[in-house]
């Protein structure tokens, strides 16, 4: 018999457990059920064993919810403070576990209605909803974010941008659910860059001094044709010199006295000794003038060293280069007209 | 040295010309096939010209001289960057400056192709006809002239140097015999202020004939031009 028990043991310790959807599912079904029939002390029997820790069976949070909300429910239907105590309890601890958690007025009775409005009362929460990805016309479109207190609060819903701009969507008292919107414009006025955003909902009681904070993190991609990009500030090698070097000025220095030594050679060497050498008048007024020249150039070159031809064109190309730019920046701003925003909940996202 | 070679009585050697003639229009030929035809960038300039020359001549007499001005006119077209016609006409009267020279008067045209492979370069080929005439004789220089010329750019490109040298290949005078030895030098300036061209330059020429009966002729024609003018078109 010891071994068998042993073995039983270990068989138990070793089997999987079992799925949640099936025996909780049905637990809470049949729970359910016999809500509804008024059979609430046999409800209350089985929900307590669903919210209980021998439970073998896994429970979701959802399913752990929504027993506390029935355990809440039938007890508020049940006679004497206690009961309503112990009603109130449990649907604190529904609304702890989840602020969105609400009775059906259409479905519960006035008991049980007020005793949630207490829990809600002596219960503090701020929230916000997951959201589904979806894409908006940034400035015309708009996206819904569902946020709550659980009670009359100052609620503060504020957006912050990769960059840290930050824009108030809301800010103001409230109680309850409400639904805020963004139409994907930060608080300048300009387009929501890409990137990861945080969504900040702080509540702070009037009933109670708590404050509650809830982040959810968005990532937000744009949709829209790709952009150019601008031509660069052009460089030391894209202009042409503005200046003369200063070698210019000798090198004009030199090809002046240049021309006069071949004035001064052509008449000297050239020549044929029988007939001597050429007239030094003639040749000696061009090596005059080329020697003139040559140091006039030198003057010249290094008093005035600026080459306007040279600044005339590298001002065309830099008027060119901002014409460019300006089309370029108009076709962006076109493209980024049509863009769209892909919102979406980031992992790690809201409580 | 003119009425000297008229009284030896050599006939003109025809052949010479016709010859030197011929090898200027292959030459011009071949330097305007370098470049393509071209439809833009024409361009043209037109100056006037005067010059101060002095021919020099040894022909076993001793040394004649004789110096004068000249007048006349250049003109050149410019096909493209790279491509230049020029035409040059001269003449005027050299007064004998020497105990046995004549005056003479003096009246030459020259005509070259020229290619500027690069800007600060340029070759050039041509033809030239020179004429001396006296009261007692006229004699004809023909000659076909090939040279190099480099172009000094001072302060920008107003103003251009100039140095030319240029063989001649080929060249025959009327009543002599050909030159054995030919060429030229030049050293020039050219200023340019929106259309108007202003130039000096100095040229010398120097042949050296071979020796007849003796005699070792020389002679030499060395000048200095200014000219001024118009530049038009796209250069």
């Amino acid at each position: 018999m010891k071994r068998l028990a042993t073995l039983a043991l270990l068989l138990g310790a070793l089997a999987p457990p079992l799925p949640a959807q099936t025996n909780t599912a049905e637990m809470l079904q049949r729970a359910r059920r016999l809500y509804e029939n008024l059979e609430v002390e046999r409800a209350l029997v089985v929900l307590r064993q669903v919210i209980s820790p021998a439970l073998p069976y896994l429970v979701s949070p959802e399913q752990r919810i929504e027993a506390y909300k029935y355990l809440g429910a039938s007890l508020a239907l049940q006679p004497g403070a206690e009961k309503r105590d112990s009603a109130v309890l449990y649907f604190r601890a529904a609304l702890e576990r989840d602020p969105f958690v609400d009775l059906d007025p259409q479905s519960f009775s006035p008991a049980q209605l007020s005793a949630f409005v207490e829990a809600r009362d002596r219960t503090f929460a701020a929230a916000v909803r997951p959201v589904l990805a979806d894409t908006l016309v940034p400035g015309s479109g708009q996206i819904t974010f569902q946020t709550l207190t659980t009670h009359r609060a100052r609620l503060s819903v504020e957006l912050r941008s990769p960059t840290g701009l930050r824009r108030v969507l809301f800010d103001g008292d409230n109680d309850g659910l409400r639904e805020v919107r963004w139409d994907g414009l930060l608080g300048d006025g300009s387009m929501a860059p890409a990137g990861r955003y945080e969504l900040d909902v702080i509540g702070a009681s009037k009933l109670l001094q708590i404050t509650d904070t809830v982040t959810m993190y968005l990532d937000v991609t744009d949709l829209h044709p790709p952009l150019e990009d601008t031509l660069p500030t052009p460089g030391p090698g894209d202009l042409l010199p503005e200046q003369y070097p200063l070698s210019v000025a000798t090198g004009n220095l030199l090809k002046g006295l240049g021309v006069a030594a071949g004035a001064l050679l052509f008449q000297s060497v050239f020549t044929n000794s029988t007939l001597g050498a050429g007239s030094a008048l003639l040749s000696g007024a061009v090596a005059g003038v080329g020697t003139i020249t040559g140091v006039i150039s030198f003057s010249i070159s290094q008093r005035h060293r600026s080459i306007p031809a040279n600044i005339g064109e590298n001002a065309r190309r830099r008027e060119a280069r901002e014409t460019d730019n300006a089309g370029i920046r108009q076709r962006n701003a076109d493209r980024l007209r049509i863009t769209r925003l892909v919102i979406a909940q980031a992992t790690g996202g809201a409580r | 040295m003119i009425r000297a070679a008229a009284r030896r009585g050599q006939p003109a050697q025809l052949a010479a010309p016709a010859r030197a003639m011929r090898l200027g229009a292959v030459a011009l030929g071949l330097l305007g096939g370098l470049e393509a035809p071209l439809s833009a960038q024409l361009a043209a300039s037109g100056t006037g010209l005067v010059a101060v020359a002095e021919h020099r001549v040894d022909a076993g007499r001793g040394v004649e001289q004789a110096t004068g001005m000249l007048f006349g006119g250049e003109g050149t077209l410019f096909l493209g960057a790279r491509t230049e016609i020029f035409l040059h006409a001269a003449s005027g009267n050299l007064t004998a400056s020497s105990a046995n020279a004549d005056d003479r008067d003096l009246a030459e045209v020259e005509l070259r192709a020229t290619v500027v492979p690069v800007p600060w370069l340029a070759l050039h080929a041509g033809f030239s006809a020179r004429e001396y005439s006296s009261v007692m004789v006229r004699q004809r220089w023909n000659a076909l002239r090939v040279g190099a010329e480099a172009r000094l750019a001072l302060v920008g490109a107003g103003v251009t140097g100039t140095l030319r040298a240029v063989v001649m290949p080929s060249v025959s005078v009327s009543g002599l015999e050909d030159p054995s030895r030919a060429f030229a030098a030049g050293a020039g300036l050219e200023w340019r202020a929106g259309v108007l061209a202003l130039g000096l330059r100095y040229e010398l020429e120097r042949y050296d004939f071979p020796t007849a009966a003796g005699v070792d002729r020389r002679e030499q024609l060395s000048m200095l031009t200014a000219h001024a003018g118009l530049r038009l078109g796209g250069r």
